[in-house]
């Protein structure tokens, strides 16, 4: 097992009300258990604002739980090597004030690779983007492009756990197939475990091994792929399932 | 329109600045030099801009002074701009107590009359160069500290300050390499535009005999000078004035052609 989630939770609290008399709960992940095998796809899906992107940040430790705990397998030692996220939009997860090579020498810097220029040529080769594109920015890049690159970056420290949140939903189909072939190859090729969310029953359904279906913070159904396709039992995810044919 | 507002203001400064350097070069006279038979002559083809009270050469007096005086101006507003960016940023980034501590210490600062402040100082310290850049950058960076403060809030709730953070970088990287980057836009057109500012901050200052001690000329205490002859030498005034008004004016129109 490389990752398994206990409980977690993850409240926010807005003050409203005149004088703060009365606090509003979010109640952005309310309860999710889940485990993750080594060298396995979790997919997570479900409609925008169920709490998928605050899964994604709990889990690389960006924001910490209100409740519940996150138990990393013996494959995680060194956590920001060995996991990674790559995010929904490359244009805003890239420093617009970076060139390209900078932008992948970084985590290579920060984590003190030696000759960590071949390095950055090798994830070149890795997400197949051309050697011309280092000197680039974020802005003069396709949109195809900029994912690779954050994808590549995710990739540096050769981690064991990536997560993707929504890495393919801000791009057109035909990049969007690419990206996710790219994906598959990367996986099978470097041997690591994907914990994937999206909103696109279809891209999910062709990556992951095991799914979850999230609904207001929780989950509402969980399973193999095939099973959770074929025999739906929760009402939300049949719902799911018939919007998306 | 604006790119040609641009490009005069940079010329106009580059030949002050070109001009500044090569003083020794362009100008006849020793600007010290004392020469009182020749006291307060107008203008002519061997005195350009005519000469002082004590003979001396004005518009070598000029050249020189417009060393003191641009240096002032961009040293100061280099000292301001490094504080507000330091402090901004460290307000901005880590939030909390320490941004309440650094704004209300900013809103302190900001309720002594700039001027006054430095008058007081001055008086206190020797008036040298040094110290007048220092004073008048330590009460000028209140602007832009809360322009890299606003700045900073809302770039570090974007993604990619995120992403640095999941690659593992450090607070001081984050602000180094992430934020400053990307903040420092406004901060130059607000620091070209304070140059201005502090020329004749100092010109002031000089004028009331609190800034660069004489016999070293600036344009400031040029024109204190000559309020002693101003009925009867109009180009110890004029000439002063209008090089501080035209430095004033083309940093100006750096700035705001800078801004678009």
């Amino acid at each position: 097992m490389i990752l398994e989630a206990k409980n977690l939770k993850k409240y926010y609290y807005a003050d409203q009300g005149l004088f703060n008399t009365s606090k509003r709960v979010v109640k952005a992940v309310d309860g999710v258990s889940f485990n993750l095998q080594e060298s396995s796809v979790l997919g997570v899906v479900g409609e925008s604002g169920c709490g998928k992107s605050t899964l994604a940040k709990l889990l690389l430790r960006l924001i910490t739980p209100t409740e519940g705990e996150i138990i990393f397998g013996p494959a995680i030692n060194a956590f920001r090597k060995d996991a990674a996220i790559v995010f929904q939009d490359p244009l805003l997860s890239l420093n617009p004030k970076m060139r390209v090579v900078d932008i992948l020498a970084e985590p290579l810097i920060i984590h003190r690779y030696e000759k960590y220029m071949d390095r950055v040529a090798e994830l070149l080769g890795l997400v197949r983007l051309e050697n011309g594109l280092l000197r680039r920015f974020p802005a003069q890049l396709s949109g195809g492009q900029r994912q690779r690159v954050c994808i590549a970056r995710a990739l540096a420290c050769s981690p064991k756990l990536l997560v993707l949140d929504e890495p393919v939903s801000s791009l057109d189909l035909i990049m969007q197939k690419q990206i996710l072939d790219l994906l598959i190859e990367l996986k099978n090729k470097l041997e690591m475990a994907y914990v994937f969310i999206s909103h696109n029953m279809a891209v999910v359904e062709k990556i992951s091994d095991s799914i979850i279906v999230m609904y207001e913070g929780k989950i509402v159904e969980s399973g193999q792929t095939a099973e959770v396709f074929n025999r739906p039992n929760a009402e939300y995810t049949k719902k799911l399932l018939e919007a998306a044919r | 329109m604006l790119k040609k507002q641009l490009v005069i203001g940079v010329s106009i400064v580059l030949i002050l600045v070109l001009s500044s350097i090569f003083a020794p070069l362009l100008a006849r006279y020793n600007p010290n030099n004392i020469n009182i038979d020749d006291a307060l002559l107008s203008p002519s083809a061997n005195h350009f801009f005519g000469t002082d009270q004590l003979g001396r050469d004005l518009f070598s007096r000029m050249l020189y002074g417009a060393r003191v005086s641009l240096a002032v101006g961009i040293i100061a507003v280099g000292i301001a701009a490094l504080v507000g960016l330091a402090l901004g940023c460290i307000a901005g980034f880590f939030g909390r107590w320490v941004d309440t501590l650094i704004m209300r210490f900013l809103d302190i600062m900001l309720c002594f009359p700039v001027f006054f402040l430095i008058l007081a100082v001055i008086s206190i310290l020797e008036p040298s160069v040094f110290n007048i850049m220092l004073v008048i950058g330590l009460t000028g960076w209140m602007s832009t500290a809360r322009l890299v403060r606003a700045e900073v809030l809302s770039l570090k709730e974007r993604e990619f300050i995120l992403a640095a953070r999941a690659i593992g970088a450090s607070n001081s990287r984050i602000i180094i390499k992430h934020l400053i980057p990307n903040a420092l836009g406004p901060v130059i057109v607000n620091a070209v535009l304070s140059v201005a500012g502090a020329i004749l901050l100092e010109s002031a200052l000089s004028f009331l005999g609190l800034g660069i001690q004489p016999p070293t000329a600036s344009w400031g205490n040029i024109l204190a000078e000559s309020k002693s002859s101003l009925g009867i030498a109009w180009w110890m005034s004029v000439f002063p004035g209008l090089a501080i008004l035209i430095t004033v004016l083309s940093f100006n129109m750096i700035g705001e052609g800078l801004r678009e």
